[in-house]
């Protein structure tokens, strides 16, 4: 049984005017502990809602239409909301996309992690819980000594590495990071995504990682799924998804991203922009962009199909397409 | 040979740091940002150079010095062979509009500005929202009094929009910002700067807030402008992997100091600067099967106010020696034209 299974969730935003529009559409997912998934896709293709909704921290005009959401077998989406506030933080934690910055300005990054470990009942004394907010610290690479400053004497890198140790407090079984190296520097990123590569391994995560930047989900993915417009275009393991791409969507976008090993490779560009979810295309979402749609790709929604073992895609000119 | 279009030569840049009242009562010196500290290098007609560094190695501060929006500390920068250091100090507004002299000196320094533009990082800050995509592009025109009829400057307008591929331009023209995606907002930033005919660009980091789907168009632009026109190119970048594309050569800058400058390809498949080693190394690789072995870097920048004695770069460097805390390396060719500042290059 997979830690963490996302069954055919579906994720609407109701408007002003009541309209319904469908920011994710029957997404499922596995993650098993000590793993690590890449959820990829570009801005606005629904990888931040699917992790709201799972976590059910939707914003008010968002509903969750259908699916289930297994964590160790318990469906999240059929807890009251007082056990979900329960298992947020303890079992399921996520560090949000910028959330370095949302670190309280006037209080010492010790107090803030002090604070998570007594309002989720870790450690209720107050001496004991600067220990281990010390431990937290050390565990992410800062000197426990630094606890007592404030987040301004932080760089970025610092700031981020606080936000993954406040994350980690409860000993959660899953953990999300929501670009957790958007706006750091190369050198920093690096940094970072060794600090979660380690950290998966030593406390046996579930680690889930949404970024843009398919150079990160190649760099510690064991996993990926590239979404499209709120939809899953492709799922596989990272070397088939990096080294056999089947979705058009997912070949370009691996065309477009620059490799400084290949320099004169040209780089290609998806023309168009993704729809808007209040336009969207009948058929398959990205067809409108794609360069081999056919005339039923316009019309039809594509179903997933396993084209090899745990390597999906929901492409009509599957199977049947050659390499 | 025709002289670099650009020369910078020995440029720095110091800001003030803001003295505390402990500081002033002890009478203790004003300390200084080094923002850029003895920097030199030349741009040829139609070359692009990638100025690449992380962020405060002080790329972004060279070309805002190159445009004159800042006043250089020292050094000398060769437009086209006028030294424009003191374009900043040339303010345009406080000119006494009955002085010849001074009037001639405004339409110098204008011209030159005409000649020299930027495209910001950000295109959705740097566009005025409440301005029609029409109003952006014109605006420009009506500061340099360019184009004699309304009718000029909408072929201008025209022009310009449909060559940084906002076609056709009548399509686009009565729309404000938010009706454009991010990549259609930097095209109209590059149109609005193009609407001048420049000859030199600098780009400061113009595809970082893009998609990776739209990034190539913008770069392909940008090269299409290179060839198509000659323009010569400033590419301010901390992605080492965009700016390996497209550019002709590569500076790589540490805590306000070039540590590497080479033709491009040379700097990334050779790199002899221990610090571009780790910088190269660490760029993602889009593919599972060929992580590569990291040179990751402990720690961070050290700020560009106490800076290291000797090599700025030997805290950090993995292959630091005695002497490096001591002597500070200057730029020396390693081959024709790759220079590198390393004692053990």
């Amino acid at each position: 049984m997979a830690t963490l299974d996302v069954r055919n969730l579906s994720v609407c935003y109701l408007t002003d005017e009541g309209v319904a529009l469908n920011a994710a559409d029957d997404v499922s997912f596995q993650v098993d502990q000590g793993k690590s998934l890449g959820i990829v896709g570009e801005s606005g293709c629904g990888k931040t809602t699917v992790m709201l909704a799972l976590l059910r921290l939707l914003p008010e005009a968002g509903r969750i239409m259908e699916g289930q959401v297994f964590l160790e077998g318990k469906d999240l989406l059929q807890c009251s909301e007082g056990e979900m506030r329960n298992l947020r933080w303890s079992k399921i934690s996520i560090v949000f996309q910028g959330a370095m910055n949302a670190l309280n300005p006037v209080r010492t990054i010790e107090s803030q992690i002090v604070e998570v470990l007594k309002i989720h009942g870790v450690e209720g004394q107050s001496q004991r819980a600067r220990v281990r907010a010390g431990e937290l610290l050390e565990l992410v690479g800062i000197p426990p000594e630094r606890g007592r400053q404030y987040p301004h004497q932080y760089s970025g890198g610092m700031r981020q590495r606080a936000m993954i140790a406040m994350a980690l407090a409860c000993n959660p079984r899953v953990l999300i990071a929501d670009e957790p190296t958007t706006a750091l520097d190369v050198m920093i990123q690096a940094q970072i995504l060794n600090l979660l590569r380690k950290l998966q391994k030593s406390l046996n995560l579930a680690l889930i990682i949404v970024t843009h930047d398919l150079g990160v989900v190649a760099e510690i993915c064991d996993d990926v799924l590239v979404m499209y417009s709120g939809t899953v275009v492709e799922t596989g393991s990272g070397d088939a998804i990096f080294n056999h791409p089947r979705h058009p969507y997912t070949e370009r976008l691996l065309q477009a991203f620059p490799d400084i090993e290949s320099p004169n490779a040209d780089l290609v560009s998806i023309p168009g922009n993704p729809p808007r979810l209040d336009e969207l295309p009948p058929g398959c979402r990205f067809a409108p962009r794609c360069h081999i749609a056919e005339e039923r790709c316009h019309i039809e929604v594509p179903k997933p199909i396993e084209i090899e073992h745990r390597h999906w895609c929901a492409c009509h000119l599957y199977p049947g397409r050659r390499e | 040979m025709e002289a670099p279009i650009l020369q910078v030569q020995s440029l720095r840049k110091y800001f003030p740091c803001q003295r505390s009242m402990a500081d002033r009562l002890f009478h203790r010196r004003r300390k200084f940002v080094h923002a850029v500290d003895d920097v030199s290098f030349t741009i040829n007609r139609g070359e692009i150079l990638a100025l690449v560094g992380e962020s405060g190695s002080g790329k972004t501060t060279i070309g805002m010095n190159v445009l004159g929006l800042q006043e250089p500390t020292g050094g000398r920068i060769l437009f086209d062979g006028y030294d424009v250091t003191r374009w900043a100090r040339g303010d345009l507004e406080s000119v006494n509009s009955d002085d010849v002299a001074a009037k001639k000196r405004r339409q110098q320094i204008l011209e030159l500005r005409r000649r020299a533009q930027i495209i910001f990082q950000d295109p959705y800050e740097s566009l005025n929202p409440r301005q029609k995509v029409f109003e952006t592009i014109v605006e420009p025109l009506e500061i340099h009094r360019i184009g004699r009829s309304a009718e000029e400057k909408r072929e201008r307008v025209r022009k310009a929009l449909e060559e940084s591929g906002l076609a056709p331009a009548e399509h686009f023209w009565d729309r404000y910002p938010d009706r454009l995606s991010g990549g259609q907002r930097q095209r109209l930033v590059i149109a609005a700067a193009l609407v001048l005919e420049p000859e030199l660009l600098v780009a400061d980091e113009p595809v970082s807030m893009l998609d990776v789907s739209i990034r190539a168009e913008i770069l392909s632009l940008l090269n299409e402008l290179r060839e198509e026109r000659n323009i010569t190119i400033l590419y301010t970048t901390h992605d080492l992997a965009t700016a390996g594309i497209f550019t002709d050569r590569m500076a790589v800058m540490y805590l306000g100091r070039i540590v590497e400058l080479g033709p491009t390809q040379a700097v990334l498949s050779e790199p002899r600067h221990p610090y571009t080693r780790a910088l190269v190394s660490v760029v993602p690789a889009p593919n599972p099967r060929r992580r590569r072995k990291q040179v990751v870097l402990e720690g961070e920048v050290p700020n560009p106010i106490d800076l290291p004695s000797g090599c700025r770069f030997h805290p950090r460097c993995p292959q630091a020696q005695d002497e490096c805390s001591q002597i500070d390396p200057q730029l020396v060719p390693v081959s024709e034209d790759h220079q590198v500042a390393c004692l053990h290059a």
